[in-house]
């Protein structure tokens, strides 16, 4: 997948937890998860599921704590892609 | 009061969680989400609770609190949920070799963890005495006399969200109960986050300052669902 369609998917991921819904209109990849997009960190466990489901991956508590902005995540996908 | 930061001063996290809020319900029967949060051997305890609903985000709330005193001593911890085991009885938490005295406040509508150093293991507890009313505000509490003499002890509260803003009302509130416990101005308190790039909101966790000059306690921020939460801790005005 390419980087645009992995940062798409990630986002579509992401947007049953935004609770800011104009952080979301502007997200980039420098768009922080909790405090740009307002996401509950609870959800964040939620969101890691997602993703290795989304992406067929396997994150670990040590990835997944990496993982601040839109780009973290994006790039740790492509990574495990590579 | 003229107080400046003491280093190493004893450090407290606190996390609530809306047992109501619709991004709460059902945790429990995720097995994905449980088995990403809880050890097994909480696991374990998990099974057979006749309230796993609470159990769960209590477990919870009780990991999140902790890691907010571990993410100030050692900014480099990650957050592995299942790394931070909680006591049988809610007590304390552990981490590596960071271990934790816990309070847990248990209402029907949110579980409130506070965690902090110092004051040796205590049993968690329904709120009383007037801690954690929640009807038209909130009131801060205390833990109960610990084993630790002359231990500080965590003063926290919990109130029922009134606006649209939990983060500003939580910045308000937590200043409104250091005032009262420590006979300031709230007006002449401030909450301030630096900035800290590569932390999971880019800022660093919430300090407290008078006029200007950091306080001599720490202090700790939540809010989720309906409610706001914080706590504090220190060595001066707290009992």
């Amino acid at each position: 997948m390419s980087q645009e369609q992995v940062f798409d998917k990630v986002v579509s991921i992401l947007k049953p937890f935004v609770r800011s819904p104009e952080g979301l209109e502007a997200v980039k990849m420098e768009t922080t998860i909790l405090g740009d997009l307002k996401v509950n960190s609870a959800r964040l466990v939620d969101v890691v599921l997602e993703m290795e489901d989304a992406f067929g991956i396997a994150i670990s508590d040590e990835e997944a704590d990496q993982v601040a902005c839109v780009g973290d995540a994006v790039n740790l996908v492509l990574n495990k892609q590579a | 009061m003229d107080a400046q930061p003491i280093p190493g001063g004893p450090l407290v996290g606190n996390d609530v969680v809306d047992l109501e809020d619709e991004e709460a319900i059902g945790a429990h029967l995720r097995d994905r989400f449980v088995q990403r949060v809880l050890a097994a051997e909480e696991r374990e305890r998990l099974s057979g609770d006749p309230e796993p609903h609470a159990r769960v985000w209590a477990f919870f709330a009780a990991k999140e609190a902790a890691y907010k005193v571990a993410v100030k001593k050692r900014p480099e911890t990650i957050f592995a949920h299942r790394r931070f085991l909680v006591a049988p009885d809610f007590g304390s938490v552990r981490f590596e070799d960071l271990h934790l005295s816990l309070q847990l406040v248990r209402e029907d509508r949110f579980v409130h963890a506070i965690a902090f150093e110092g004051g040796g293991p205590l049993r968690s507890r329904r709120a009383s005495g007037g801690e954690s009313r929640i009807a038209g505000g909130g009131r801060s509490g205390g833990g109960a006399s610990s084993e630790g003499e002359g231990s500080p002890v965590p003063r926290w509260g919990v109130a029922r969200l009134s606006g649209d803003d939990p983060s500003a009302e939580v910045r308000r509130r937590i200043c409104e109960g250091v005032g009262l416990e420590l006979g300031l101005d709230p007006d002449e308190l401030e909450v301030v986050r630096d900035p800290a790039p590569g932390s999971w909101d880019g800022r660093g966790p919430p300090r407290l300052l008078h006029g200007g000059r950091p306080l001599s306690l720490d202090v700790s921020l939540s809010h989720h669902g309906q409610f706001v939460a914080w706590a504090f801790l220190g060595p001066l005005g707290c009992k």
